[in-house]
């Protein structure tokens, strides 16, 4: 077990030290950091004074070894447009993110595998037609288009809901409908396919014959096997949640991280761009590998594969 | 001469096994099929078909409502936008951008994905290790984020877009074809063409490919729906297709700004997405059900 964990960790690192490369070397690509820092009537002289001033006249593979040891020690250098710590700006936006993204996940957790019970008991049904037909739409829809045919309906139409903004539950409900229902749909999915293979097993049948009420074989013997998947992909989905908010915070003018990505790739503000890609990633891959460990934990097949 | 033909053709039908192909073909989802054949047809001939010119504007015209709207009429059936240029002809003539990226990115991505996805799973070893590190780090890429940030230093244009479009898809096909790779390569007949001296290019070529082509087209089709969605998602922010081509995303995002009184501008392009990639969606399902081994016993 503690082999398996250690591995994991070590190849989580690897990846991150990969994407801080590709990070890096993407924003040097974007253009001259030193003309974007410079006031418009700087001199050659002045520019090439910022130039030194932040480091930018080394060669790249020094930059990157400046930045990289930088980082580790939780500086991830300072905002152009800003001037403030970019760790700074992203940590105080990403409450508001976490947030909207832990609304939309909690609306996927519940809706997703109600229905996805739901349709795997009444399997073939009219029920389960719907059940599929929804799972569909969600993933076909774009997030962009759901957000403003909601927008046109409770907004505009019935003037229920505010249309952008942040402050009360009523500015929540439109994005974080909006962010779920993609991610209901592959709930649902998952849900439904795990139950169906449980309902089709031997101890299902033994309960049956046994003679134990239905909803107790549904709740407690069928569905409790069926969570394996399903916390999975659950947790595979809120790190896809978390990083997926950029186009609905660009529309509701939420002010998390999506958007602080949005305007500073809008502003060319390349270190806070660094900044949202590279933590963006590191909060991907460490959800990741904390479902992984904990799959392995709560499956007790895994667990003694590992230890054996 | 005559009978050797009859026999000929009955062996034919022997092996084309008619029966079953009407089996197949009944259960077809022909609805996604005429959709997406539609959105071929609309695609490639754009421009002739719409009914009216979607760059010419009509300033005396300008946000018309749909026909069934008090003002509207059939002239216009989508209504108009705010130059008063046709939206149903909008629509039509952006089918081609969605169409070309949507086609490209799978197209590359697939040629690319397949290949790593081969060579890893087959040689094994380090190569495997290295290969499927590499994909680890690109299938754990915030893909919007990325997408945004690499079409803003690239810049606007339809081949920028497929170019970052590849470069955040191809891993998923290696680390799929890859575990389907490792799949086959235990078969009997990939051990005897080694015995019979056959090349490693040739054993994956000739041997394997053949067995993964059919995981390779579902994870195609369902990946078309995600480009055109993702394509559309980056010119609705801004960083995709530049304005003067018509596309839907860019639409969409022109329809945010007349949510309040035009709600068609933005409703008829995010419709023609939905239906498009609904059906991609539903042709992949089918195909998955139809040619996965795992789905065909049940």
């Amino acid at each position: 077990m503690w082999r398996y964990i250690i591995m994991r960790l070590i190849q989580a690192v690897v990846c991150l030290i990969g994407i801080s490369m590709i990070v890096f070397f993407l924003a040097r690509l974007s253009g001259d950091p030193a003309l974007l820092l410079a006031s418009p009537d700087a001199t050659a002289k002045d520019i090439q004074g910022l130039r030194v001033q932040w480091g930018l006249d080394k060669p790249l593979h020094v930059q990157y070894w400046n930045f990289l040891s930088h980082a580790v020690q939780g500086d991830l250098g300072k905002s152009i447009r800003w001037g403030k710590p970019t760790l700074e700006l992203w940590l105080s936006r990403f409450p508001n993110t976490l947030l909207l993204g832990g609304a939309a996940f909690l609306f996927s957790i519940i809706v997703g595998i109600s229905i996805g019970v739901i349709t795997a008991i009444r399997a073939n049904t009219w029920i389960d037609t719907f059940g599929k037909t929804f799972a569909f739409m969600g993933v076909s829809l774009p997030v962009f288009w759901i957000a403003l045919l909601l927008m046109l309906f409770f907004s505009v139409k019935l003037g229920w809901l505010p249309t952008a903004g942040m402050g009360t539950w009523k500015h929540l409900v439109m994005p974080a409908f909006a962010l779920g229902w993609y991610f209901t749909a592959s709930q649902v999915r998952i849900s439904r396919s795990a139950m169906l293979d449980v309902l089709d097993s031997e101890y299902i049948k033994l309960a049956r014959i046994k003679g134990v009420p239905r909803y107790l074989i549904y709740t407690r013997h069928a569905l409790r096997n069926a969570l394996i998947p399903i916390v999975t992909l659950g947790g595979l989905n809120l790190a896809w949640l978390l990083n997926g908010t950029v186009i609905i915070e660009t529309i509701f003018n939420w002010k998390g991280i999506g958007w602080l990505a949005v305007e500073a790739i809008y502003t060319r503000d390349y270190t806070v761009v660094q900044t949202c890609a590279l933590l963006g990633s590191a909060l991907f891959i460490f959800t990741n590998l904390f479902v992984d460990i904990l799959y392995a934990y709560i499956d007790p097949r895994l667990r003694h594969e590992q230890s054996s | 001469m005559e009978t050797q033909g009859i026999i000929g053709m009955s062996r034919l039908f022997k092996y084309v096994n008619m029966p079953n192909i009407k089996k197949t073909m009944r259960k077809a989802p022909w609805i996604p099929v005429v959709i997406l054949l539609i959105f071929l047809v609309c695609g490639l001939f754009g421009g002739q078909l719409a009914p009216r010119d979607p760059f010419k504007s009509n300033l005396e015209a300008p946000l018309l409502p749909p026909f069934w709207q008090q003002g509207g009429s059939w002239k216009y059936p989508m209504g108009t936008d705010y130059m008063g240029k046709d939206v149903l002809s909008l629509v039509i003539a952006g089918a081609r951008v969605s169409l070309y990226v949507g086609f490209g990115v799978v197209l590359i991505c697939a040629f690319i994905g397949v290949l790593v996805g081969l060579v890893s799973g087959y040689l094994g070893g380090w190569v495997d290790t290295v290969l499927m590190r590499i994909t680890d780090v690109f299938l754990s890429m915030p893909a919007l984020l990325f997408a945004m940030f690499i079409a803003a230093i690239l810049g606007p244009g339809i081949n920028k877009i497929i170019l970052v479009l590849t470069v955040l898809g191809w891993a998923g096909y290696a680390r799929i074809i890859r575990g389907e790779v490792l799949r086959v390569k235990q078969g009997d007949f990939v051990s005897l063409a080694v015995i019979a001296g056959a090349s490693k290019a040739k054993i994956m070529w000739r041997h394997i490919f053949p067995n993964i082509a059919n995981t390779m087209i579902i994870v195609a089709t369902f990946h078309l729906g995600v480009v055109i969605v993702a394509e559309s998602s980056l010119s609705f922010l801004g960083v995709g297709v530049p304005p003067p081509t018509p596309a839907w995303g860019s639409m969409c995002a022109v329809g945010r700004d007349y949510i309040h009184t035009a709600w068609w501008l933005s409703f008829f392009p995010g419709m023609a997405i939905f239906f498009v990639v609904l059906s991609a969606n539903l042709l992949g399902d089918w195909l998955r059900f139809r040619f996965d081994p795992k789905f065909r016993q049940l």
